[in-house]
């Protein structure tokens, strides 16, 4: 998969596989036909806004840290799109993260995967999914899940405002500790304690990605 | 030797196991039996240290040594192995993974890959299952008997000293319980592990051929005995083999 550096403000992708650098605080990309992105840099303060177009795919793999990061995406669905946005991160000091997404159209899949791991850092999830009134068929899923030492330190604020009665709409967020059930497992196995928990946390961030 | 002696367990203030004892030597084969929720997982997970069971009395040796100063990693690395009654699924980890991992750290992973990989595909055929179950995650979407096997490759890779099976058998077809069992079995002539099998089911014991058949009963063994034992309970039940114990002592 070849790189590339996205330093303007905006870019229409068609038929793409692309590993992206993002390198500016504020862009707009239109997504035609199938496209795949795997985004492995970005500023602290980006936004995102993505536009789908009708009949168009898109799958997002992000796995990298955030540091005092405060990100937007924003998602505009088109007819019979098909979004797969899948963001793993380990979290360092204070981060905000907002999934804006708007569903003003009919036959569109929405899937927002969500992976966090507390490493010393706060994080605040905003997760908004807006189905407009007198749209039909479409399916729409947030899957948050944040696993942490302190459950203070993460707040999940899910927003799903879903005005039309023809949606498929689910939201799922989890905060929870290292699952101790995983740890003897694995040492069972003959791990060692930091090994075990370091592939615990692999396996949870590879979960929503490498599919 | 795996010596537990007097040993008495709590989950939650509740009483699962009370001075109960069991001493296996190096090579033998027991089975432990009994009804439901008599404490035959809880047994099994003890030992392997699980911090859940509480231990309020007694000791657990294995060739004198402490276990329970022991973690759960130490416990492993003395070459034991349970295969559980139901084992976890870990999404995201695969096999190869965890048992690279594993072996890494003990010194153990071939200084060829290649060597590793040999052996995994051999171990695969001879437990019938796909070679894709190698870079499967952990049990992850894996049917229960698939689940079985899969935990056998992790053991046959790990070469347990002590090797503990919880119902094992159960969600096994007969061809994959035959298999597994003939596998183990060969795994036994090998390598000459003691194993200590919970299970409700004959077809194993036929195969492994038990040298001590225990009965478990309200946190106690009640009734110890060779083969015939089994066989005694697999005909009758639980209820009538400890009535002629009880029979005995009067
Ligand atoms: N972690 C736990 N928390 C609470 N109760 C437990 C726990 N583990 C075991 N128990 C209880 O202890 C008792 C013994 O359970 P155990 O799983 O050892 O039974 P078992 O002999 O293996 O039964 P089965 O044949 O059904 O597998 C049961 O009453 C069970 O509910
Ligand atoms: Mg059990």
């Amino acid at each position: 998969m070849n790189k590339i550096v996205l330093e303007q403000d905006e870019y229409k992708f068609q038929d793409e596989k692309k590993e992206i650098w993002i390198t500016t605080p504020k862009i707009n990309i239109d997504i035609c036909n199938e496209v795949y992105l795997k985004i492995t840099k970005i500023p602290a303060n980006l936004t995102l806004n993505l536009q789908l177009e009708a009949n168009s795919r898109l799958q997002i793999d992000m796995e990298l840290d955030f540091d005092n990061n405060q990100n937007t995406f924003n998602f505009i669905s088109g007819e019979n799109s098909y979004l797969e946005f899948n963001l793993a991160t380990v979290f360092h000091n204070e981060n905000s993260l907002v999934i804006n997404n708007q569903v003003n159209v009919n036959n569109s899949i929405t899937n927002i995967h969500f992976r966090g791991i507390e490493d010393g850092g706060k994080i605040k999830v905003l997760a908004v999914g807006k189905i407009y009134p007198e749209t039909k068929d479409n399916k729409y899923l947030e899957d948050i899940r944040v696993m942490t030492k302190d459950n203070s330190l993460v707040t999940i604020m899910p927003d799903l405002l879903v005005e039309s009665n023809l949606v498929e709409a689910n939201h799922n967020a989890v905060i929870s500790p290292v699952n101790q059930d995983y740890m003897f497992y694995l040492r069972s196995k003959g791990l060692t304690y930091d090994k075990a928990l370091e592939l615990i946390k692999k396996g949870f961030l590879n979960s929503i990605l490498k599919k | 030797m795996l010596k537990i002696d007097n040993l008495t367990v709590k989950v939650l203030d509740k009483t699962i196991l009370e001075n109960f004892n069991l001493e296996i030597n190096d090579g033998e084969i027991h089975v432990l039996m009994g009804p439901n929720g008599a404490g035959k997982s809880t047994i099994s997970k003890v030992i392997m240290r699980d911090l859940n069971y509480e231990i309020t009395k007694g000791s657990i040796t294995y060739n004198d040594k402490d276990l329970l100063k022991m973690n759960t990693t130490e416990v492993a690395r003395e070459k034991i192995s349970l295969i559980s009654q139901s084992p976890m699924e870990i999404e995201g980890v695969t096999n190869a993974e965890m048992l690279r991992t594993v072996l890494n750290d003990l010194n153990e992973m071939p200084a060829n890959v290649l060597e590793f990989n040999r052996n995994l595909v051999k171990i695969c055929q001879k437990l019938n299952i796909p070679e894709s179950f190698i870079h499967r995650d952990i049990n992850y979407n894996m049917s229960g008997g698939e689940k079985k096997k899969n935990e056998l490759m992790h053991l046959f890779v790990l070469q347990p000293k002590l090797v503990i099976l919880d119902e094992i058998d159960s969600g096994l077809d007969i061809d994959a319980l035959n298999l597994v069992a003939n596998s183990l079995k060969e795994y036994y002539e090998e390598n000459h592990p003691s194993m200590l099998i919970i299970t409700h089911q004959p077809k194993l014991l036929e195969i492994l051929k038990p040298d001590y058949v225990h009965v478990l009963k309200n946190g106690k063994i009640v009734q110890s005995g060779d083969y015939n034992l089994a066989l005694e309970i697999f005909k009758n039940g639980f209820g009538a083999s400890i009535m002629s114990r009880n029979d005995l002592h009067e």
